[in-house]
């Protein structure tokens, strides 16, 4: 650490400060004994890999989260916020990917929102707001009209919008969350300018971002987390270099109950080919092939592009272009009812609330609802008792708890509801089956049941796609990893189960482009 | 009274003990309480209730409140709402009557083609919903519109004049008796019975709560949701077409304003039965209680010399209080499935 900047800091105190913080929620210490120093006028980056206690953090900075322990000081003073209007109005603002705008209303409305909010019945002087808001667009460099409708914008001119928005709120602190993670090159670099520009007039920035060439642009000085702790002391941008940054994302770890290395034969079948496949979410031409009994990693950051790609595999969006090859049979997934059907693809969804579970059915239901059409006998009734046979065979085989599968799925913990669900994609009887984020959520115990059965279900020949925004999950579990950057497979890596190596290639894949910067 | 099966799903928790709290639960156990206390009081204060004369009109009543109620209860059991059962319960009544006074055709064939308008009604209005992304919201504005578009060929069609000339043997199906209990009746709890079947024994009625359940789910599940929607507005609107053919029979003309009034009790039936306002759980039994509950209230106060125009208003207050119960049911639910939660992960 230089000595030179400590002096500096000593000289005023640090606007933001967070001290030996720790949140731990039911079964995982989320952040433990965690600080972070923030001065006027710097742009701290803050790193770690998924998991590693990074959003947890920002929750707590913007009073979503309150601390189990630990204290937080703004300019010296104590402070705590139990709930999120507080931070804003005492100066600490977040930017979210385009989540704070209203669409349908105007640049100078979104930005102005809370005074036109305020007051139901003022009339708002249209003049006056678009001329107020036309300071702010200035202040973010922004090159639009007052007047336009926040939907018409692009994704970069949409987050500079947040940015005057809370300048608007007299933001001295502000919290950029994975700021040009959907947006353009050119507009990445229009916003670091932005933020550079800010930083002058003495606005603080915690910046929060996977891309390493934009760390080493913007950051003077960088906090790196890791597995809910800090990596070490608050280094100076200086001091570090990519190599070392990176060993200081992933240390090390221990390679606990990996599973084994499995050799894929080259002359194994292949199930599933995909060539140049797109849709209207998934933009970017994607490529790659998986075999039989193989277990594929599919690893990136949330918005990378992989979901997206699953839900073209299951029938939900429809292919743009491109081709599906299963077992060397050329196909086109219609629906989701195809998918399962026709092409024995299954999809356990990574929301399992929203999507993937009737929480107000009883279980057997759940189980069976994919193959309601294949149990009906031949006048067209079902029978419950079949239902139920099915529910009880995989209750025993997913060692799913629960004294009777009549139970309401939603009475259920949140592992045995992430089995019900796997068990409604595994009664359908797949050849391939895609786990978005299969154990996120669960408890240790029922995570290592998960990836048991995972492992067992490639033995038994089927293949199987594993999403996961967790490395450990990843490199103990499959056998090849896909890597998911900007909507594109970045890397197509075989595992070799060894955390110090695969996870730092995995990063290099994630991070990218840096070495072009370089050389 | 012969019912239906007494509960449609097994979607009450079962697993849990048989207690105060099951009895709490099982709906149409508390409505066959509230009907019969009714009932005595009305036998105590009026001694016209208890007559051979009022218990036929009260089944007549509660025939008409049943089908309008199940056609509601099907779509409410999807997820979405079927605001044009009023709408098109009068095409169909004008349509059969029409088709039987002014062109003389056949009963058979006449109330054959009132189905066949009823259903397409019904199709049309799936068509759009489905067009619409099958939301609850679409399914309100899709069928606002299409009421008033069928009221609209219902009023242009007849000039609002009823069709009186019906023929004695279809009135038969309105006012005749079989060993003694109203045709009227046996026609609608036949109906009820397969309703029920179909929500308890058939792939399909468990599309229907599916989509109702979890509609984004039900289509990650391979449900074919756009079917199912259309599906389920057929079966609502025929029920309705079947409702609206009875009326014509019971009154002995078909009258352009049939169905007018169907909208409030249409909701009021299942909600009362114990059906969910957002999808996902139905009681046909619940629904045919809720109905008779209905068809008793409006009876009573004609023996209690109330205004009738005040039924409105006792309509209005019923449904404001089925669905608070709704409301009350799901909050406890909710809180009765996280502590269930918690003590598993304690434990």
């Amino acid at each position: 650490m230089s000595t030179n900047r400590m002096e500096n800091a000593e000289s005023s105190v640090p606007v933001l400060e967070l001290k030996n913080i720790s949140k731990s929620f039911p079964g995982v210490k989320a952040l433990d004994n965690v600080s972070l120093t923030l001065n006027k006028g710097e742009v701290l980056a803050l790193m770690g890999e998924n998991g590693a206690g990074k959003s947890t953090l920002i929750k707590i900075i913007t009073g979503v989260y309150t601390p189990d322990e630990g204290s937080i000081l703004l300019n010296g003073q104590n402070v705590s916020f139990s709930n999120p209007h507080e931070p804003i109005h005492q100066g600490i603002n977040v930017v979210h990917q385009e989540r704070n705008l209203v669409p349908t209303f105007t640049v100078a409305e979104n930005i102005l929102l809370e005074r036109i909010t305020k007051k139901s019945f003022s009339v708002i002087d249209k003049n006056q707001l678009f001329k107020d808001a036309q300071q702010y667009i200035d202040m973010v460099g922004l090159n639009v009209s007052p007047e336009t409708n926040v939907e018409t914008l692009s994704a970069g001119q949409k987050q500079l919008i947040e940015i005057a928005k809370a300048l608007s709120s007299n933001a001295k602190i502000m919290l950029l969350d994975e700021p040009t993670a959907s947006i353009s090159l050119k507009e990445a670099n229009k916003l670091i300018d932005t933020v550079r520009e800010l930083q002058k007039q003495g606005v603080s920035f915690i910046y929060v971002s996977h891309k390493l060439e934009e760390i080493f642009q913007i950051a003077s000085s960088v906090t790196v987390l890791r597995d809910g702790k800090n990596a070490g002391p608050k280094s100076s941008i200086k001091d570090l270099n990519r190599d070392s940054l990176i060993s200081m994302m992933v240390g090390r770890k221990e390679n606990k109950l990996s599973f084994p290395i499995k050799e894929m034969k080259n002359d194994s079948e292949i199930v599933l080919k995909v060539k140049d496949l797109r849709s209207n979410e998934s933009y970017k031409k994607k490529s790659f092939q998986l075999a039989k009994g193989e277990i594929l990693g599919w690893y990136g950051l949330v918005g990378s592009g992989r979901t997206e790609l699953a839900r073209v595999l299951t029938g939900i969006d429809p292919a743009t272009s491109g081709d599906i090859e299963i077992k060397g049979k050329k196909v086109n997934i219609n629906s989701v009812s195809d998918a399962l059907n026709k092409h024995k693809i299954a999809y356990i969804s990574e929301n399992r609330k929203e999507e993937g579970l009737f929480l107000m059915h009883p279980i057997f239901n759940n189980v069976a609802a994919s193959i309601w059409n294949r149990i009906r006998n031949r006048f067209f009734t079902l029978s419950m008792n079949t239902e139920k046979m099915i529910a009880e065979e995989y209750k025993s085989k997913l060692e799913i708890k629960t004294p009777s599968v009549l139970q309401i799925v939603g009475n259920l913990s949140g592992g045995n509801q992430q089995k019900v669900s796997i068990a409604k994609g595994l009664s359908t009887e797949p050849e391939i089956l895609i786990f978005d984020e299969p154990t996120v959520g669960i408890d240790v115990k029922t995570k290592a049941e998960i990836h048991q059965l995972i492992w067992d279900l490639a033995e038994s020949g089927k293949s199987v796609i594993v999403i996961s925004s967790d490395m450990p999950e990843i490199i103990q579990l499959v056998d090849r990893i896909l890597v998911f950057r900007n909507e594109e497979i970045s890397g197509d890596i075989i595992n070799n189960k060894n955390y110090d190596v695969m996870s730092k290639e995995i990063m290099e894949n994630i991070i990218g482009g840096g070495e072009q910067k370089i050389s | 009274m012969s019912m239906p099966e007494k509960s449609l799903m097994p979607t009450e928790p079962m697993v849990n003990k048989v207690s105060l709290k099951g009895i709490r639960n099982s709906n149409s156990l508390s409505i066959l309480g509230i009907i019969v206390l009714f009932s005595l009081g009305l036998t105590a204060v009026s001694k016209d209730f208890l007559t051979a004369t009022n218990l036929f009109v009260v089944a007549q009543a509660f025939s008409i409140t049943a089908l309008v109620g199940l056609a509601q209860m099907v779509v409410l059991g999807s997820g979405g709402m079927n605001l044009s059962v009023g709408a098109i319960g009068g095409l169909v009544g004008i349509v059969t009557g029409g088709l039987m006074d002014s062109l003389g055709l056949p009963i058979i064939l006449s109330i054959l083609i009132g189905v066949i308008v009823g259903s397409l009604c019904g199709l049309l209005n799936g068509l759009i919903i489905t067009r619409m992304g099958a939301t609850s919201v679409s399914s309100f504005l899709a069928t606002l519109a299409t009421s008033s578009v069928f009221l609209g060929l219902n009023m242009g069609i007849t000039n609002a004049q009823p069709f009186y000339n019906i023929p004695a043997s279809y009135t038969f199906l309105g006012n005749g008796k079989i060993i003694g209990i109203p045709m009227i009746m046996i026609i609608t709890l036949i109906i009820a019975a397969l309703l029920g079947f179909v929500f308890k024994y058939t792939g399909l009625g468990r599309q229907i709560l599916a989509l109702g359940g979890n509609l984004k789910c039900a289509e990650l599940s391979g449900i074919l949701v756009q079917r199912t929607v259309l599906i389920t507005h057929v079966i609502s609107a025929v029920l309705a077409s079947v409702a609206a053919i009875l009326l014509v029979a019971r009154l002995t003309s078909a009258q352009p304003d049939i169905g007018n009034d169907w909208m409030l009790f249409s909701f009021a039936a299942p909600l009362i039965g114990g059906t969910r306002l957002m999808g996902g759980k139905v009681s046909v039994s619940g629904t045919v209680l809720g109905a008779l509950l209905l068809a008793l209230i409006s009876n009573g106060l004609v023996h209690l010399n109330l205004d009738i125009y005040w039924m409105t208003f006792i309509q209005g207050m019923i449904i404001l209080a089925a669905v608070s119960i709704d409301r009350i049911r799901v909050v406890r639910e909710e809180r009765s499935q996280r502590k269930q939660r918690q003590e598993r992960e304690a434990a």
